[in-house]
């Protein structure tokens, strides 16, 4: 009988503990895309706005971000942000200006956002990024970036 | 048999269920960087066709100099012509690529998986290349690579690729 009732109560334990399956509806999705879309509104504006914190609270805090020498954290992304904002004298002069953006919902918890911003104070440099958006502490934070210049590396040898 | 319960529930939390959560964790890691492995060995193979099979059919595919690739299908088609007509070009070249410092983490449920690492590929032209293409030849710049993997019936697809090359520290 007790051989029974562990064996019972393991079984149903470890079946509780089983990834569930995440099979979410389209309207699910829907929602999860407008939630993912409107959070990355906000950030750009915060950071248009030149309202760096807010900017940063968007970010996980073990976020990491591919930029042109390998992966930064977040104090790195922080501090090459800052010295962006730090140089420019107006929100002319610094800041993104989205195109059409595009979200995948992998899960009720994760998304990949990708799209292309033109970089304001460049000569029309764009750029296309992704972006992983993950519910942490019941809050949507990217916890993944990756930046590149839509235009060819240059010739190291 | 009631003072069993309480018992047998705690024997059970405490050690069944952190042994199987750890032992999925380590699995789906060894799974992901196997998938990177032999992404890896079929880039050196030049065979686009079997690579695919480790993504799905509508993974999206951004590079630094190409743009935003979103018709799967053709994006292999584009590599596997791009290796093909170098073979035609220097039949027998050799290309050896190693994915370094990977680092995986999981999110949701732990059925997505973010793989980031740096690719470093380097070629070896074939004996009988001619010279002027040995003497122009430059070794590809490393990449960094951002995979984005869904696991999916119980097996791991990239769904999003993001690659660009690794620059040299600013300032240099």
């Amino acid at each position: 009988m007790r051989r029974f009732i562990l064996a019972a109560f393991a079984l149903t334990l470890l079946a509780a503990c089983q990834p569930a399956t995440t099979e979410l509806t389209e309207e699910q999705r829907a929602a999860i895309t407008d939630t993912i879309q409107q959070v990355h509104t906000e950030l750009g504006e915060a950071l248009n706005a030149r309202d760096l914190d807010s900017w940063l609270s968007g970010l996980s805090d073990d976020i990491r971000w591919a930029i042109p020498y390998g992966y930064g954290s977040h104090s790195q992304i922080e501090n090459a942000v800052r010295s962006g904002l730090d140089a420019a004298t107006d929100t002319t002069e610094w800041g993104m200006d989205w195109e059409e953006t595009f979200v995948r919902v992998l899960g009720p918890d994760v998304a990949v956002l990708w799209g292309t911003y033109a970089a304001r104070g460049t000569d029309g440099e764009r750029v296309h990024t992704t972006l992983v958006y993950a519910r942490v502490d019941g809050e949507w934070k990217v916890v993944h970036g990756h930046s590149t210049d839509a235009v060819p590396p240059p010739e190291t040898g | 048999m009631r003072s069993l319960v309480p018992k047998v529930l705690a024997f059970t939390i405490a050690v069944f269920i952190p042994c199987t959560a750890l032992a999925q964790g380590s699995a789906d890691e060894d799974a992901i960087n196997r998938l990177i492995d032999q992404y890896t060995q079929l880039d050196d193979a030049f065979d686009m066709t079997a690579q695919a099979a480790l993504m799905t059919v509508d993974r999206i595919w951004i590079g630094q100099a190409n743009g935003r690739r979103t018709n799967q299908a053709m994006n292999m088609q584009i590599q596997q012509a791009a290796f093909d007509r170098s073979n035609e070009i220097l039949p027998g070249i050799q290309q050896f690529t190693d994915a370094r410092d990977r680092i995986i983490r999981f999110y949701g449920r732990g059925d997505v998986a973010v793989a980031s690492f740096y690719w470093y590929r380097t070629f070896v032209l074939p004996a009988n290349a001619p010279d002027d293409v040995v003497q122009n030849f430059v070794q590809p710049q490393p990449m960094v690579f951002t995979t984005v993997l869904e696991k999916q019936s119980g097996e791991w697809k990239i769904v999003h690729t993001h690659v660009s090359a690794l620059g040299p520290p600013v300032g240099q």
